[in-house]
């Protein structure tokens, strides 16, 4: 395959050989270097060989020497094709312009795509990325992956590691982020232990340090739960790394206001199908771009259109399914309404890992324009001590480790 | 006498410096794939070309393949790979 494909854009020629003494001419030929392939013997001592045009030049010795007529049978290959229509201006300039232009559409960058961001924003990093010299129409060439990798680090430090690939005339940005230290006093440093938010205690174990408040108390974020102050029998105090469980009853809550009346969808079952070309931002609809139900639902489909594997155009082709609905409204009831809104609002609510939800709760109240307004209440045991460390200036004697 | 002693020595010494035997003693390698093609490696030349049979002249004597629509795919002065449906290979 590569190899056709060489000796095409080199060119080539089929030669006709006749002559008593074949066998000898190719070994005069090979033994001159002028390399011969595809030999092919027929009767009457006839033979078809193809040659490169370098090596055709080359011949007319070693048939002279045996008495070999050559006949030249076709003329194959990118230089003799463009030397065959050399006085069609208009047409190889065509041809070379489409060359050129093909090049140049697949030598820039056409899209970008960033992958393995979690929390980070998919714009800010791109935006970034454009102030590093990486953007959508940039020369492929010159983007250099190791310099964006360094340049982004630096501009980011939330990122911990990214790579740039260009495959085709897409580059994919590949990012890791770092994960937060938490910030965690190290066991042996004095601390407290305080409420990261407000609650009613229902568990307090200090298993070090003293315990602040009992079963049933009420906190507020930064309430002391646990002290790392410890007094002994003699009376003095020591100051200890607290250590211990708080559990406490939490509430949060979220509340929205909600129309009654609920917009219905459901489908005919009627489909239509139609599509667009996008060359860039500009749309060339492929349909005659009237509306072939009065209301409907889309769902659309896109594909970049590429060429040989990964070489990417900017051109998107996208279809639309466009199914033909029946649109109406329903008027729910205050309970439907709660229930069902209320469910929204939960979803919204987030809730911590070592929490565990005992009860949820949903209100509601009727407004004056037909509104509704739901209020969602979770109710859930969580652990809520927070390590702090005891910053005060102490002598370390004393101090239990 | 001499020629007969000449031989075993420089298969000897081949051997000694592990050198592939068909480059130093310039002996054909003919590689055979499938009755479908085949590779000399180290041929001297051409003696007869046709269809059905192409001989060439090796360092090993002549080598004869026979066989139908017996072409030469690529040619160089060391290597000749042939094409065809081939029936028989021997020395003559």
């Amino acid at each position: 395959m590569i190899f056709s494909i060489l000796q095409y854009l080199r060119g080539f020629l089929v030669l006709q050989l006749q002559g008593m003494y074949i066998e000898r001419f190719i070994n005069l030929c090979v033994r001159h270097g002028i390399y011969l392939w595809n030999i092919r013997k027929e009767a009457c001592g006839r033979a078809t060989v193809h040659v490169s045009i370098p090596g055709f030049f080359r011949i007319p010795e070693a048939a002279r020497k045996t008495k070999t007529k050559v006949k030249i049978l076709r003329k194959r290959g990118l230089p003799l094709f463009l030397h065959r229509h050399r006085r069609r201006g208009a047409f190889v300039a065509g041809m070379l312009l489409f060359t050129i232009v093909l090049a140049l559409l697949t030598s820039f960058v056409w899209a970008i795509e960033i992958d393995g961001t979690e929390k980070m924003d998919k714009n800010m990093i791109r935006n970034t990325l454009r102030s590093c010299g990486l953007d959508v129409g940039v020369l492929k060439y010159t983007l250099k992956a190791s310099d964006i990798q360094a340049d982004m680090l630096r501009e980011m430090p939330e990122l911990s590691w990214l790579w740039v690939e260009v495959k085709g005339t897409r580059a994919f940005v590949h990012v890791r982020e770092k994960t937060p230290v938490p910030d965690i006093v190290p066991v042996g440093r004095p601390a407290n232990i305080t409420a990261d938010c407000d609650g009613v205690i229902t568990e307090c174990t200090a298993t070090r340090g003293t315990a602040m408040v009992r079963e049933g108390d009420t906190v507020q974020k930064g309430t002391l739960l646990i002290s790392g102050t410890v007094e002994t029998k003699h009376g003095s105090t020591l100051l200890v790394h607290a250590e211990g469980s708080v559990k406490a009853k939490t509430w949060r809550t979220r509340s929205g206001t909600f129309p009654l009346e609920k917009q219905t969808e459901t489908d005919r079952g009627q489909v239509k199908t139609r599509y667009n070309l996008y060359f860039g931002t500009w749309r060339l609809p492929l349909h005659t771009g009237r509306d072939p139900f009065e209301t409907y639902r889309v769902e659309t489909e896109t594909t970049a259109v590429k060429l040989w594997g990964d070489l990417y155009l900017p051109v998107t082709f996208e279809k639309q399914r466009l199914y033909s609905t029946d649109v109406g409204s329903v008027t729910l009831s205050p309970a439907e309404a709660e229930m069902y809104y209320g469910k929204t609002l939960l979803a919204e609510i987030e809730i911590p890992d070592n929490g565990e939800i005992i009860n949820t709760e949903y209100t509601h109240i009727l407004n004056k324009d037909g509104t509704i307004t739901v209020t969602c209440t979770v109710e859930c045991i969580e652990e809520i001590g927070e390590t702090r460390e005891i910053l005060e200036e102490t002598e370390d004697d004393g101090t239990i480790f | 006498m001499r020629k007969r002693n000449r031989t075993p020595l420089r298969e000897k010494v081949a051997e000694a410096v592990e050198l592939p035997k068909e480059i130093m003693l310039s002996m054909p390698k003919i590689t055979v794939l499938a009755g479908k093609e085949a590779t000399v490696e180290n041929y001297k030349g051409i003696i007869e070309l046709s269809r059905e049979c192409i001989r060439l002249y090796t360092g090993a004597g002549i080598l004869c393949l026979r066989g139908e629509n017996l072409d030469i795919a690529a040619i160089t002065d060391e290597d000749i790979a042939i094409e065809g449906a081939i029936g028989k290979i021997e020395f003559e």
